[in-house]
């Protein structure tokens, strides 16, 4: 809008100039005598140049007020992620002491009530999600001001830690690694942050996915590129944008037990390594989750 | 009936939250436990002075004082009862820091009460020492190997050997149980401190490291199926 302006206030003065020397073409040759006020030719420069220095004065106060509201905007939506993610923090906070209190008391019922009551069965799952959901919010906020503890990683090694670690059956995971014509390399990044990330990404695709996931890392124009691929459920389009929202699930997981912050904690933990996490899915057909991280960041 | 005479190992609790203070302390008594309890700092410190108990725990925050300065106090004060602090926040920094103030162990909220018991027997299976244990001292020293843990740095030789925060806090964890075998479990509850551990290969790698930089020398020994034993005998300095 305010381009257009100043645009505007451009081609006036030309068109200005321009319609001037016509008019000073079109007049009889007896109005030829320099008058300098009377002549209709200055009265219309005149008028294109204050137009166009209105057309530009316009365009200037509008660019101040856009560049200040987005200013106003960019500081309203880090004031909002901050106390969101306070917010998140203090929820971790509150829960901790009424769930120890739980946990405790359960232990205490479960003494003196008989082997294996089923409620007492039920409620202690049910508190044992609550506990998860508290470890994961704290995680979160720990990976805020936690400092990176950067060093060499092989990511062989630790994608191998991760089928490890996952203990999946052999025929459900296949690893992919790059070997020709050179190895991976290794990366620069905090081992064990990365090693959750690998792991929470392959999870989730075993935990939608009942055929086997594919696990590809590759060295692509500079970056480190997984894929980690699943023929799984697939994520909703509409989900899409926001399953990596914290306490986000997506709607055709409720089936599956999870807290909504396993992505939300990959997306951050690959932004600290000045990465990015990608997600395509299909609905039904699978998913594909791309991380991304720079060699050099 | 004073306490001294009792058979059970006297404990002390301390926390301000009523449902969780006599709830513990109910399921400490069923597991044979003499059980004080205390609702703030004061309270606490009067009560260690009363019945020189053989174990607290201590919750940091508290109304009047809160743990942290309950744990500086009786350690400036020379003693040294094993103290097993219940965290409110899991950062590494806020268990370092725990650590640093003289508690022996740590336990995140929230927790059940079988690991706390499972903490405090460990504590007191612990051989009591005279004066401050090896585990909570500043300056350890094994032959050429110096550990200094404010700093967190290490010499070899006098030479400053760089370590990962994660293969320093293995090394003291070891060198400060000198002698003991202590499983990769152990290692990554109290070196590590993430409620979801990464993993026993985890804490392999940074066994390698400390080998590596330490060069040849064979100051960390495996012991098939149980863990990791730091050979030489440990001096306190500090």
């Amino acid at each position: 809008m305010t381009r257009l302006l100043g645009w505007v206030g451009i081609v006036v003065v030309i068109i200005g100039v321009l319609a001037a020397f016509g008019v000073r073409l079109a007049l009889p040759a007896d109005r030829l005598r320099f008058e300098f006020w009377a002549d209709p030719a200055v009265a219309t420069l005149i008028v294109a140049v204050l137009i166009a220095l209105i057309c530009l004065a316009i365009s200037a106060i509008l660019r101040w007020r856009f560049a200040s509201l987005r200013r106003a905007l960019t500081r309203q939506a880090a004031a909002q992620e901050a106390e969101r993610r306070q917010f998140l923090q203090r929820l971790d906070h509150e829960l901790k002491n009424p769930l120890t209190a739980i946990q405790v008391q359960l232990d205490n019922l479960q003494a003196v009530a008989a082997d294996n009551h089923q409620a007492i069965r039920e409620v202690r799952t049910q508190a044992d999600r609550l506990t998860q959901l508290t470890r994961g919010l704290r995680r979160l906020a720990d990976l805020e001001t936690r400092p990176l503890e950067v060093e060499r990683v092989a990511v062989d090694e630790l994608l191998d830690e991760v089928i490890d670690l996952i203990q999946a059956p052999p025929d459900r995971l296949q690893l992919d690694v790059q070997r020709a014509p050179w190895p991976l390399p290794p990366i620069q990044g905090d081992r064990e942050l990365l090693l959750m990330v690998f792991r929470n990404l392959v999870d989730n695709a075993l935990k939608y996915s009942a055929a086997p996931v594919q696990v590809r890392a590759r060295e692509l124009s500079g970056a480190l590129v997984v894929e980690v691929i699943d023929t799984g459920r697939g994520i909703p389009a509409d989900d899409l944008p926001r399953v990596t929202a914290e306490l986000y699930r997506g709607a055709n997981t409720h089936d599956v037990a999870g807290s909504g912050l396993g992505l939300a904690i990959v997306q951050r933990i690959v932004e600290r390594h000045g990465g990015r996490l990608e997600l395509r899915s299909r609905l039904n057909q699978g998913t594909i989750a791309t991380v991304q991280i720079p060699y050099e960041h | 009936m004073p306490e001294q005479t009792q058979p059970d190992p006297t404990i002390l609790l301390v926390d301000d939250e009523d449902a969780i203070r006599g709830g513990l302390a109910a399921a400490l008594s069923r597991a044979r436990f003499h059980v004080l309890e205390a609702r703030n700092g004061q309270e606490a410190l009067k009560l260690v002075e009363a019945h020189s108990p053989d174990v607290i725990v201590l919750d940091i925050m508290m109304p009047e004082m809160d743990g942290r300065e309950v744990c500086r106090r009786l350690r400036q004060g020379g003693n040294w009862t094993p103290i097993v602090m219940l965290t409110q926040i899991s950062a590494t920094g806020e268990k370092i820091s725990s650590l640093e103030e003289g508690a022996d162990d740590y336990l995140n909220k929230p927790f059940d009460s079988y690991e706390l018991i499972a903490r405090l027997r460990a504590l007191l299976r612990r051989q009591a020492v005279a004066g401050k244990p090896a585990h909570l001292a500043n300056v350890l020293v094994s032959g050429r190997l110096r550990l200094e843990r404010s700093a967190q740095r290490v010499w070899l030789d006098g030479k400053d050997i760089p370590l990962s925060n994660k293969a320093f806090g293995v090394l003291a964890h070891l060198m400060g149980r000198a002698g003991a075998v202590v499983s990769r479990e152990q290692l990554l509850d109290q070196v590590w401190g993430w409620d979801d551990p990464a993993g026993m290969r985890t804490v392999d790698v940074r066994i390698a490291e400390i080998r590596r930089k330490l060069g040849d020398h064979d100051f960390i020994e495996t012991v098939p199926g149980e863990g990791y034993r730091f050979l030489d005998p440990v001096k306190v300095e500090g």
